[in-house]
């Protein structure tokens, strides 16, 4: 334990100076949008990723531990939060909620779907995800990294996320 | 940023010292590190998805976040190309390249001269400084309090960890021997600005790393000396465990030891290779979420 926490320090220590560090003047490059990425028509516009709600306001709407598994966040940006379940020190799937403003495009799948997990509305992301889009904002997914954690397990812990509380964020 | 993230990971070698180095380590972290080399390769495998329309929108939305320079793909990458990159390699490294697979070092000795154990344990030193603001650029500071944060770091997988087996061996034990962990915290205490300003890595990344030089190195190695000792002990990684696999690959003599830490400096370039492999996976991971 003595050992993490000097790790520890020295993460938090680096990370805290370089944020105050960080050039001012540092140019931001316009997200590159490639023509498949175009919106189409009146299609609601992508906000700069740096608009979009924080990393550490998203980390409030995971769930928690439980029984034999265990959550650990591993990528915290603007506008998104990513963490991974382990099953007996196995990952299992990776859990993310994302601000769809930085990327409207992600709702589209949404728009057709019948299909709800706690009252909203729910679609799949490939054959390994499942998603479902909160106050028509936030996307919360649940991707499987391992053929033990089936689509029933993927909509469990959609359901345990505090997706009431997440539809109540606003910037 | 001259070069896009699928350039990097399309550009990736699928052989050579640095993978064959990096394989040596297999042992420490077994079958954590596959050399996964091709940007739609990663995109599939990190995925576990098939459907080339899926694929291509993560594509596409990976190299949006890659592009846009805000988000700290680009400075992690960039980190982890200026710590491969020091001054030293400058010359040497393109011939050692060519040698491909395995080769004698005895015809480039006259080229090499050791550095002295202050530069070497200085050079370790930059490596876990590299390590950590790249980590912080590319995954941010994940988790809302302190034992998450220790967490991630203690999930330390994949890329990430033979990255950090390379750094206590070819940067700690190889060069400074089985002691190198307190030889890093004794030199480290007595370092001056200077010793940190002519380190070639600090020269090149300074505009990207936290901090003026010496502070950043005193507190960054003194909290972290623990643990890269532990981290040896804890993986079974030994000065001797290594050298008998590098002979098989690399022809030297034990006369010859001193030269031996020079000249993987100059040849291999494990923590552009696994950072590159590292800021893909985070970024595919990241763009599957967000799409």
């Amino acid at each position: 334990m003595k050992k993490v926490l000097l790790l520890i320090i020295l993460f938090l220590g680096g990370f805290f100076l370089w944020r105050s560090m960080k050039p001012a003047d540092e140019p931001k490059t316009a997200t590159v949008e490639g023509p498949a990425s175009l919106p189409p028509g009146n299609a609601p516009k992508a906000i700069p990723q740096a608009e979009a709600i924080s990393g550490s306001t998203l980390n409030k709407a995971f769930p928690s531990s439980s029984g034999d598994y265990h959550l650990t966040f591993t990528q915290e940006k603007d506008g998104f939060s990513s963490a991974e379940l382990t099953k007996a020190g196995a990952k299992v799937a990776t859990l993310t909620v994302s601000d769809t403003d930085a990327n409207p495009s992600a709702r589209d799948k949404f728009k057709s779907s019948t299909r709800k997990i706690s009252g909203y509305p729910a679609a799949s992301v490939g054959s390994q995800g499942t998603a479902v889009l909160v106050a028509d904002r936030y996307q919360v997914q649940a991707r499987s990294l391992s053929p033990t954690f089936t689509e029933a397990d993927r909509e469990s812990w959609l359901e345990r996320f505090k997706l009431n509380a997440l539809a109540k964020v606003k910037k | 940023m001259s070069n896009s993230i699928d350039r990097l990971v399309d550009s990736l070698p699928s052989s050579g010292l640095t993978v064959r180095a990096l394989q040596l380590l297999d042992f420490a972290a077994p079958g954590q590190w596959q050399n996964v080399t091709g940007f739609d390769n990663t995109i599939r495998l990190v995925t576990g998805e098939s459907d080339p329309e899926l694929l291509g929108r993560v594509r596409n939305r990976a190299l949006q976040l890659f592009g846009d320079s805000s988000q700290g793909y680009q400075r992690a990458i960039s980190i982890y190309q200026f710590v491969d990159n020091a001054d030293s390699k400058i010359g040497l490294a393109a011939a050692a390249h060519k040698l491909g697979e395995s080769f004698s070092f005895l015809s480039f000795l006259d080229r090499i001269t050791p550095k002295p154990e202050k530069a070497q344990t200085v050079d370790l030193a930059m490596k876990i400084v590299a390590e950590s603001a790249a980590f912080c650029y590319t995954n941010g500071l994940p988790g809302d309090s302190i034992s998450d944060f220790a967490s991630a770091l203690a999930s330390y997988s994949k890329e990430n960890i033979i990255r950090m087996a390379g750094i206590i061996t070819f940067d700690g034990l190889i060069p400074l021997g089985d002691a190198f962990a307190s030889k890093l915290i004794d030199s480290v205490q007595n370092l001056s600005a200077s010793d940190i300003e002519e380190n070639g890595f600090f020269q090149r990344a300074k505009h990207l790393l936290p901090g003026d030089g010496l502070s950043l190195v005193t507190r960054n190695i003194g909290a972290v000396g623990d643990y890269v000792s532990g981290f040896a002990a804890s993986h079974g990684i030994t000065r001797d465990s290594v050298l008998g696999g590098l002979k098989s690959f690399i022809n030297f003599t034990d006369d010859k030891m001193d030269y031996l830490g020079a000249i993987l400096d100059i040849s291999l370039n494990y923590m552009e290779h696994t950072g590159t492999q590292s800021v893909a996976r985070s970024l595919i991971e990241r763009a599957v979420g967000e799409i």
